[in-house]
């Protein structure tokens, strides 16, 4: 079975869950919590990733480090991917869960990258015409990229927008090789 | 200043107008990501919204592809083009065009590749041009006439026993080295009388020849050989040679009947020879492989019927009423207004057994979907029969309504003639032990086999055909030896034009044979045979003398 179609469905069960326990606010904290550590805590990852290290010692490492911190239902989740084999996908489910979550709220994720940083009265506002576009909430992540040389891309999803200076001088760039010398003008030369 | 040299101002004067009139405008696509690239497939993550058979493009390696696999959370794409130029991390864009090829009239005489690019130098193709789809689905039953006017290959052969009809899809197979090439080339040259004024030879008839996985010096051979014969104006050869990515030789066939639809669909008559479908068949396989499609028998994908099935389908004889024509189902946007009744695309797929084994998958799968084979022989192609077509496993299920009357009352009996004489060849060795009657039909199918051998290139027109076999068929080829078969053949045609041209022109244009033309033929058939037969009489009593002599 492919992964994404794993996450997704462990995904899908953590949501469930928390929806009929009333707890999904406290879940959605706990899984940007449990990223953000994951993000920046490496030996964290390599606890869930590791093959030499037994389950149950996984198992009591997740309940003494989570146990009071977050809601019973996020333990007890994480400890069912322990026991399924499924802890090395610990990321790549959390993930998921907050593409569905997202999905859920309308929420859509930018990626815009610029030449030079942008000053935040135009960054607001890239962000309100986004959002007037789209008709959802955007997340903006902001790259830069001097290559740009001036103007934008910006990316949600497949969809690319692409108002950069480089790919304007390199559509001007086709359409000089392109451009023949008509009739007239070799007869004039003539 | 010389005619034809270019100053940098008026450069320049270009290049200000081109900047004048350019626009900043910000660019919106779909774009995805290479996740594997190889052996001429890509796999790409997003794209989500991409169609089948889309085209997807490469920007940065100026690469296209076409869409073939759409999987849950990848697409898979086929690469046309610089297929190891595109590798993983790319960017892949939906273009939101569905894979087609541009055609047009100007094509006739040009050497393309399955995207319409020109391969033969001669410049780039001029004039507008009608975009079609490579993938289109057939034309429907109410679109339809039955296969009635006869397309006429020039083969003697062909045309007495297996006639094909214009709308007709008739299978060329045969090892390698048995002349399927040759049947097509000739097909093709014969094709040429259609488009000369005044020869009543039918509605001109628009040829293309599909080439996949052949060697270029092949391709080159076919292109000169019509040249030769003038029969290129009239032709399209469409090339994806044995280097070119196996997903161009996948598409090959696809485009060669776009173009033959082009011309069937503005009510002309084409033809379409796909030489060979073994050969996309087998870039098909290796393409479905590469995207992880389950195998099946000889490790084809389970859709390699449907592949050959689809593409001849499009093989059809259009109703000649244009209200109905209009309204074809599946016609291409650029079509539209352009649609004329009466049109057809015949199709002569190839394909190449190994030993002999019709009843391999490939070969069985395309005999049965067409109208009836043409079936080659190595070893008749040894004995010096050319084309060295099989009879008893020829045959043409729909082509004998297309036959002219003229050829069916001499033609008749020829069939059961030759098969009986194939029969009895088994005895021939017992010389003279056999009874008379015996004797009699070993002699006259020998005199059939002499006169249904035919050169390369020297296609003989029908009424000719119709002359030759009657003299055959009623015996008056007898008492010639078969050694002078041939030139009999070349005096009595020559004759025939020269004193009784009125007859040939009759049975052309009414396609009757009528008793003047009978009159004419034993008359003429009579008096050479007479000359034969004393001369092979005169050296029997030669070499008796001789014998006498020695004696």
């Amino acid at each position: 079975m492919s992964q994404r179609t794993v996450t997704r469905r462990y995904a899908a069960a953590l949501y469930e869950e928390a929806n009929a326990n009333g707890v999904l606010e406290a879940i959605d904290e706990d899984i940007r919590m449990l990223l953000e550590s994951l993000d920046s805590n490496r030996p964290l990852v390599r606890v869930f990733e590791s093959p030499v290290i037994p389950q149950d010692k996984k198992d009591s490492i997740v309940r003494e480090l989570l146990g009071d911190r977050v809601e019973g239902l996020t333990v007890r989740f994480l400890r069912l991917l322990i026991r399924k084999d499924r802890e090395t996908m610990t990321e790549a489910i959390l993930d998921q869960y907050q593409t569905l979550r997202d999905e859920q709220r309308g929420i859509v994720d930018a990626e815009v990258t610029v030449a030079r940083p942008l000053a935040d009265e135009t960054r607001t506002a890239l962000v309100r015409s986004l959002e007037e576009k789209t008709g959802k909430e955007i997340r903006l992540h902001l790259h830069e990229d001097a290559d740009l040389i001036g103007g934008l891309v910006v990316r949600i999803g497949d969809r690319v927008f692409d108002a950069s200076v480089r790919s304007q001088l390199g559509a001007l760039h086709d359409r000089l090789r392109e451009a023949t010398l008509s009739e007239n003008a070799l007869d004039d030369g003539a | 200043m010389s005619n034809g040299s270019i100053r940098p101002d008026e450069v320049t004067d270009i290049l200000r107008r081109e900047l004048g009139d350019f626009e900043t405008e910000a660019e919106e696509y779909e774009a995805g990501t290479v996740l594997e690239a190889g052996d001429g497939i890509a796999t790409l993550y997003g794209l989500s919204n991409a169609q089948a058979s889309e085209l997807v493009e490469f920007p940065e390696q100026d690469v296209e592809g076409m869409v073939l696999n759409l999987e849950e959370d990848n697409v898979g794409v086929i690469l046309f083009g610089d297929v190891d130029a595109v590798s993983e991390g790319d960017e892949a864009r939906r273009t939101g065009r569905i894979a087609s090829v541009g055609v047009n009239e100007n094509m006739l005489g040009r050497v393309i590749d399955p995207l319409g690019r020109p391969l033969d130098g001669k410049g780039p193709i001029e004039g507008e041009k009608t975009v079609l789809p490579l993938e289109r689905k057939a034309p429907g039953v109410i679109y339809r006439e039955p296969v009635e006017e006869p397309l006429q290959t020039g083969i003697k052969a062909i045309d007495s026993m297996i006639p094909v009809g214009r709308g007709q899809r008739e299978l060329v197979i045969g090892d390698r080295q048995t002349g399927k090439t040759a049947v097509l080339t000739d097909t093709i040259i014969n094709q040429k009388k259609t488009h000369q004024e005044g020869t009543d030879s039918g509605d001109p008839v628009y040829c293309v020849y599909v080439a996949v996985g052949q060697k270029d010096s092949t391709v080159a051979q076919v292109q000169r050989d019509l040249e030769r014969n003038g029969a290129m104006e009239h032709t399209v050869i469409v090339n994806a040679s044995a280097s070119m990515p196996t997903p161009l030789q996948y598409v090959a066939p696809f485009a060669g009947a776009c173009i033959g639809e082009y011309f069937r669909d503005t009510g002309r008559d084409s033809l379409v020879c796909f030489d060979d479908l073994s050969k996309q068949a087998v870039a098909y396989r290796e393409l479905s492989l590469l995207l992880r499609r389950p195998p099946g028998r000889e490790a084809y994908p389970g859709d390699i019927f449907y592949l050959h099935s689809r593409l001849l389908e499009r093989a059809a004889k259009i109703i000649s009423d244009e209200e109905v024509a209009a309204q074809m189902n599946g016609l291409p946007d650029a079509l539209q207004d352009k649609v004329q009744g009466g049109g057809s695309l015949t199709a002569l797929p190839v394909i190449e057994t190994q030993a002999g084994d019709v009843s391999a998958y490939i070969p069985t799968n395309v005999i049965s979907i067409t109208d009836g084979q043409i079936y080659l022989e190595t070893d008749l192609f040894n004995a010096g029969i050319r084309p060295a077509i099989d009879v008893g496993g020829s045959v043409s299920r729909v082509g004998g309504s297309a036959q002219v009357d003229a050829m069916k009352d001499v033609a008749g009996t020829l069939r059961i003639d030759l098969s009986q004489y194939r029969e009895l060849e088994a005895f021939a060795k017992f010389g003279s032990d056999l009874d008379p009657s015996t004797q009699q039909q070993l002699n006259r199918g020998e005199r059939l086999v002499e006169i249904l051998n035919q050169n390369e290139f020297s296609p003989v027109p029908v009424e000719e055909q119709v002359a030759i076999i009657y003299a055959a068929i009623n015996g008056h080829l007898d008492d010639v030896p078969v050694d002078d078969i041939e030139d009999f053949e070349e005096e009595y045609l020559e004759r025939l034009r020269l004193r009784h041209e009125d007859v040939l022109t009759e049975i052309r244009e009414t396609e009757e044979l009528t008793d003047a033309a009978e009159e004419a033929f034993e008359e003429v058939a009579a008096d050479i045979a007479d000359v034969y037969a004393e001369d092979e009489e005169e050296e029997e009593e030669d070499v008796l003398a001789d014998e006498g002599a020695t004696a």
